[in-house]
């Protein structure tokens, strides 16, 4: 009777260990697919290419996804979800500048952080509606609090600060950032200069686009350096 | 294997078809079925049999004529991309006081209005084939070169190299709007009605918003 708990607790404990191991293997799947992306294109890339990056075996990815549009459209709606929230916490600066300036420091990064990733996810867009309103919705909510969020703090001139503008301006932004990041026209790479100026740049053109004026000259660093738009 | 398709596009095959005036006639049919089809259909979607229906031409007489429906493809982007660097460097060549930014906006509103089908399968193929990608990158690098230097006859503050940047960024803010429009077709109404004329004057004026340069201190 004294010797139950054990018996019980056994097996739970190996349950445990063997659904920790179920989240690696499914980690390790996710990661290699993300890498494999920067490397070859998704409609080329097979689940043996996959497995042999992540080391698992084709079995083990069996046993996660049933197919690879499962396994990317997971991958895909995770860093949706933190791509948006990055976002988001742009938002939380009070000035229209600051907001701008983080929220391009944000597409940044993600172009960065997953190039292949944002490749494939706009080549998926192109054809499949389930993608393009993935980004719509999210995007729309957000341009939504942006706009309040500029009405709310800029004394500028109103005529572009409206939702449909701010809506296409955002998509202006991720476009250019495309290009630089993810396609790499050299054309434009040449003349962008370094991140820390392309972030600049890119926040100088939305704020005049969305609020009709240049950022305060105090605000920027490139632009009094003969380096600006 | 999407790099061997690059090798495909090449036109260095001969050229099919006859060359007398009957068979150029069915071979520009041809074309503007494709044209007329990608209007409503992706360009993914549409089938040999979809082509030679709507412009009433048998199998054997589009083979007559194209090699293949990428050799077809391949034609008709050649052709939509030429009338729109035209089109482009026309508004840069114009007159030096006129309003460069109505006239370039023009410019691609013109393309993306007009060929709704061809617009929307270009922009689709420059994103998901890095041979078209390159393919526009070619084509409208000299332009590119063109709009920087008429922007730093307005803006002599401009160095060299972000001139070129803020020539890539006009660009790039016409063609993402376009898109929306055009291309994505945004179903919730936040883009997709606005009348052509809105549109134009929206354009020319995120640009001069976007071309204005610093507050003067």
């Amino acid at each position: 009777m004294t010797d139950q708990p054990t018996t019980t607790t056994e097996p739970m404990l190996k349950g445990a260990r063997r659904q920790r191991r179920g989240e690696r293997t499914r980690l390790k799947i996710k990661q290699a697919l993300i890498s494999q992306l920067n490397e070859q294109d998704y409609f080329d890339l097979t689940i043996t290419d996959i497995c042999r990056v992540a080391q698992v075996a084709t079995g083990g990815f069996y046993f996660h996804y049933a197919k690879k549009a499962d396994l990317l459209d997971e991958v895909i709606r995770e860093h949706s979800a933190a791509f948006w929230a990055a976002l988001d916490a742009a938002l939380h600066y009070l000035d229209p500048y600051s907001a701008l300036f983080h929220a391009t420091t944000a597409l940044v990064r993600a172009y960065r952080d997953a190039p292949g990733l944002v490749r494939c996810f706009n080549q998926l867009a192109m054809a499949d509606r389930t993608y393009v309103d993935l980004w719509e919705t999210a995007a729309a909510n957000w341009v939504s609090r942006l706009v309040d969020m500029l009405k709310a703090a800029a004394k500028g001139d109103e005529a572009a600060l409206n939702e449909a503008n701010a809506y296409s301006l955002l998509s202006f932004v991720d476009l250019l950032l495309f290009k630089i990041y993810i396609e790499r026209d050299p054309g434009l790479v040449d003349c962008a200069g370094g991140v820390d100026e392309v972030i600049e740049n890119v926040a100088v053109l939305w704020h005049r686009a969305l609020i009709g004026r240049s950022p305060p000259d105090g605000r920027l660093t490139f632009a009094t350096q003969n380096k600006g738009v | 294997m999407r790099q061997t398709n690059a090798a495909n596009l090449a036109p260095d095959k001969p050229e099919r078809g006859r060359q007398g005036a009957k068979g150029e006639r069915t071979r520009q049919r041809i074309k503007a079925a494709f044209a007329d089809l990608l209007g409503v259909k992706s360009f993914t979607s549409v089938t040999i049999a979809d082509i030679c229906r709507t412009s009433d031409i048998t199998v054997g007489g589009f083979y007559f004529h194209f090699a293949s429906q990428e050799a077809l493809l391949d034609e008709v982007m050649g052709e939509y991309l030429e009338a729109l660097v035209g089109d482009f460097d026309a508004a840069l060549e114009g007159d030096e006081r006129g309003d460069l930014a109505a006239a370039v906006c023009g410019a691609f509103l013109k393309a993306y209005s007009e060929r709704i089908g061809l617009a929307r399968t270009f922009q689709q193929l420059t994103r998901m084939r890095t041979d078209y990608a390159l393919r526009w990158r070619l084509a409208s690098e000299v332009e590119m070169g063109k709009l920087a230097a008429r922007l730093r006859t307005e803006r002599p503050d401009l160095a060299p190299d972000r001139a070129r940047f803020l020539a890539y960024g006009l660009v790039t803010m016409i063609i993402s709007r376009l898109d929306l429009v055009y291309v994505y077709r945004d179903r919730s109404g936040r883009t997709g009605s606005t009348p052509r004329e809105v549109l134009a004057r929206e354009l020319a004026g995120l640009w001069k918003r976007m071309a204005a340069g610093q507050d003067p201190a």
